[in-house]
């Protein structure tokens, strides 16, 4: 674990309600491919992928989240020490945008001050369905201070630049110093120097020499 | 039900639970001595065995059975605790949502239509009601004893808190959310923003008539001829859009209606076949299961040790045949051997149901699925949210494969259905997969009895697995990490380091007991024995895989192990073995242990 190819990890965490393409969002980010009959998400899944801003790479730790409310009581404990929160809502269903307000009192409450919240409006190539204004959308975004693009898994539009953008906006607050690293959960870990995080000199003997 | 009609059933149950315990102890005393090969020992059995023991069963049974009440001291069902509250809570803003309802609002009006449910749940069904001593017998075979519905229990809490909570609300107020600045709400957009909603085929414009209309078709559609309804609406959304009118967005109730329909015109509904549905079924892509793979199967001759596998599964299924001819007289133990082999394909779904009673069930209660069934269409709040798991469930097998093939049609019947059984529960993500798997082997209206009984009875309780909170996959989190404590000290000292959670690698292996990211042949061995033993396994399965993989994931990162546990399936694996390896280690980890684990305070980390 002595030398990385990445200079920074930046945790995220994808929330929105059921079925609006969270987990097709982050399929699409980490394999540029979209999954039609994507798995509904049960709990919480992982994926990851480096990227490069400003010259750095960085590497992105997501975490997709299940939309059914219920799940909350399992998701919630990811959205600490995230340093960005995607959240997502379908262009073509009124009802996920009507809960962006719940959403994004759970990203305020639950993540800390410096988390960058990003509004994607997904299935933006479902024209013809379209059941939200970009317009009525863009105006709740400034209003609560987010940034918005509204994006399309399945063509890919947008899905590139909404985890990119994110990550632009967190790399300006760390060097603008809005965002401290060596707060605890911030969400961001620097890989530059020589990481000295993990210590594994206190392994127990017991167990060392067991091969099953 | 009061707390008072439980006192009758109670010596009955006591009995039950005494004889348990004995046995319980027995098997324990008899195998605590066992040791891991090389790890630490469980110990301290014994001191605190009585009190969690008591406080387990209570938790286990006190969603069906309210009289478990008396005995969860330690586990004080915090959804009673709440509902009353929540139901006012809820009514104040059912009544808020009615506003601009015609037809009655039925999804809100759950007070009302509790009273007026037991009223006619009473003339339609004389099964549920007219058994005096509504105590069920928890275990396996419920010797054709008559089921009661979890939903009649439920009455005595106020209201389904789930239920409102998670209603799709298209219209609905939001809660005062004092942070966010207020959504703009369609009203106030601009008219142009008002456009007609098709979700994914046919897009009713319907009047709350012809959503009414619908929803009734569809419950006849069921049985009956032409859905009428979603015809109509099929006409009312061409129509809409040759006019280019603008349409409200759906109310609940149209939602439910609309949902409703396409799923009772079945085929009707997909207005076009996609392109892999018109593929025909590749043969060479689709393995023995029913499952459909990207590229072509290896088409080689079948090695000597499949021919031998094969023939050896052939032999078996023609004992299980003798088997279930004779089910009551079989010695347990063989029940439990002949289960831990595998259950052969060609009698799976036989044998499953024999286990979890389904046929007695099923048998006890006409008419009784089709009642939920119906009810559901016309009053469930959970119609969108299937519908939009049912999209998405098994769709790489054969009978899911289909947008409204009638596979699909019976997972969303029995899991509608299912969330007006028990409505504490009503649906919860994960369900679909299960209900899936059971509809592999069975049909429709076994899948829903089996699920019951996998939901209610004592060893297996998913109900609680499932309810708002997850009250027990919490508890089996702070099992896993107690045995990973125990058991393999220093691998949880590792995950501990990297800020491994428990919850995000074992969310999936607890609630839908390893339906998805290992092999589905190991799925189905796993599958097998929960049928059999219940909760024990996901618990000890999880223990099997951390102890192979041990070594491996001692020398990954966060990173690592997350991925890797994520994605079992790509592993090769050793069926058998692993299966062996479980039933070796729930040998050891008798529910004593498991439950006195569970009560020793965390060690401290070195």
């Amino acid at each position: 674990m002595a030398s990385y190819n990445y200079s920074y990890i930046f945790k995220y965490i994808i929330i929105g309600d059921m079925g609006v393409g969270k987990s097709c969002l982050l399929h699409q980010f980490t394999e540029k491919k979209f999954l039609p009959d994507c798995p509904h998400t049960i709990g919480v899944e992982f994926g990851t992928r480096i990227i490069e801003v400003n010259g750095q790479k960085i590497k992105l730790q997501i975490w997709d989240t299940a939309g059914q409310e219920r799940f909350r009581a399992v998701t919630r404990s990811y959205y600490r020490g995230a340093a960005g929160a995607l959240m997502v809502y379908d262009v073509t269903r009124r009802s996920t945008y009507n809960h962006l307000s719940s959403w994004l009192t759970d990203a305020r409450n639950l993540t800390n001050p410096n988390t960058t919240i990003f509004l994607i409006g997904n299935k933006s190539d479902l024209e013809s369905q379209r059941d939200v204004t970009y317009e009525e959308a863009k105006k709740f975004a400034d209003d609560n201070g987010l940034t918005f693009l509204e994006a399309s898994a399945k063509t890919g539009a947008n899905v590139e630049e909404s985890f990119i953008e994110t990550a632009k906006t967190i790399f300006q607050n760390i060097q603008n110093g809005s965002l401290d690293l060596n707060a605890a959960e911030s969400g961001v870990q620097q890989k530059t120097q020589p990481a000295p995080a993990v210590d594994l000199g206190d392994k127990p003997a017991a167990n060392s020499g067991c091969g099953c | 039900m009061s707390e008072n009609e439980n006192e009758a059933p109670l010596p009955q149950q006591e009995q039950q639970e005494q004889q348990e315990q004995a046995q319980a102890q027995a098997q324990a005393d008899e195998l605590i001595e066992t040791s891991f090969e090389d790890e630490a020992v469980v110990t301290r059995v014994t001191d605190v065995l009585g009190e969690v023991a008591t406080s387990t069963d209570g938790h286990v049974v006190h969603t069906h059975n309210h009289q478990s009440n008396h005995n969860a001291q330690n586990t004080p069902a915090p959804d009673e605790d709440t509902t009353a509250s929540d139901a006012s809570a809820a009514a104040a803003a059912a009544a808020a949502e009615a506003e601009e309802e015609p037809p009655a609002a039925a999804a809100p009006a759950q007070e009302a239509d509790k009273d007026e449910e037991s009223t006619r749940a009473q003339e339609e069904e004389p099964a549920p009601q007219a058994q005096p001593a509504p105590v069920k017998e928890d275990d396996v075979a419920p010797a054709a004893s008559v089921e009661e519905p979890v939903h009649e229990v439920i009455k005595a809490a106020p209201a389904p808190v789930v239920a409102i909570a998670e209603a799709p609300a298209v219209a609905a107020p939001e809660p005062a959310v004092v942070e966010p600045a207020p959504l703009p709400t369609p009203a106030a957009a601009p008219p142009a923003a008002a456009v007609v909603v098709v979700p994914e085929a046919a897009a009713p414009k319907a009047t709350a008539a012809d959503a009414q209309l619908a929803a009734i078709a569809a419950t006849v559609g069921v049985t009956g001829p032409a859905p009428l309804g979603a015809i109509k609406a099929e006409a009312a959304a061409k129509q809409a859009q040759e006019e280019g009118t603008l349409v409200a967005p759906l109310s609940p109730d149209e939602e439910r209606a609309e949902v409703a329909a396409r799923y009772a015109a079945g085929r009707n509904s997909a207005q076009t076949y996609t392109e892999d549905e018109l593929q025909f079924d590749d043969l060479s892509k689709t393995d023995r299961y029913g499952f459909i793979h990207n590229s072509v199967l290896s088409t080689a001759a079948r090695t000597k040790d499949e021919e031998k596998s094969l023939e050896r599964e052939r032999e078996r299924g023609l004992k299980w045949h003798k088997m279930l001819k004779n089910w009551s007289a079989v010695n347990p133990r063989k029940v439990h051997a002949r289960v831990f082999k595998g259950i052969p394909d060609s009698v799976k779904g036989e044998g499953w149901k024999r286990i979890l009673g389904t046929d007695e069930k099923r048998k006890g209660n006409p008419g009784t699925y089709e009642h939920f069934k119906a009810k559901a269409m016309k009053q469930s709040t959970y119609l969108r949210q299937i519908d939009l798991d049912v999209n998405r469930t098994w769709r790489d097998h054969q009978i899911f494969k289909e947008r409204y093939s009638i596979k699909q049609i019976h997972l969303f019947n029995v899991l509608s259905a299912y969330t007006m059984y028990n409505e504490l529960v009503g649906y919860c993500q994960g369900m679909s997969g299960i209900v899936g798997l059971l509809l592999m082997y069975m049909d429709e209206e076994d899948a829903f009895w089996s699920l019951t009984t996998l939901f209610q009875d004592r060893i297996h309780s998913m109900n609680d697995l499932f309810l708002p909170g997850f009250p027990r996959l919490m508890e089996q989190f702070d099992l896993h990490e107690k045995l990973m404590n125990n058991m393999f000290p220093s691998l949880a000292q590792h995950f501990r380091q990297e800020t491994v959670m428990i919850s995000a690698y074992a969310s999936k292996w607890f609630l839908q007991v390893f339906l998805d990211k290992v092999p589905f042949e190991l799925t189905l061995r796993v599958w097998d024995a929960f049928i059999l033993e219940g909760y024990r396994v996901p618990i000890v399965m999880a223990m099997v895989f951390i102890k192979v993989h041990k070594a491996r994931l001692q020398a990954m990162d966060f990173e690592g192990i997350l991925t890797f546990l994520q994605n079992l399936d790509k592993e090769p694996h050793d069926a058998d073995a692993l299966i062996k390896q479980l039933d070796r280690m729930m040998g050891t980890l008798t529910e004593k242990v498991l439950i006195a684990t569970q009560a020793q305070p965390s060690p401290s980390a070195e």
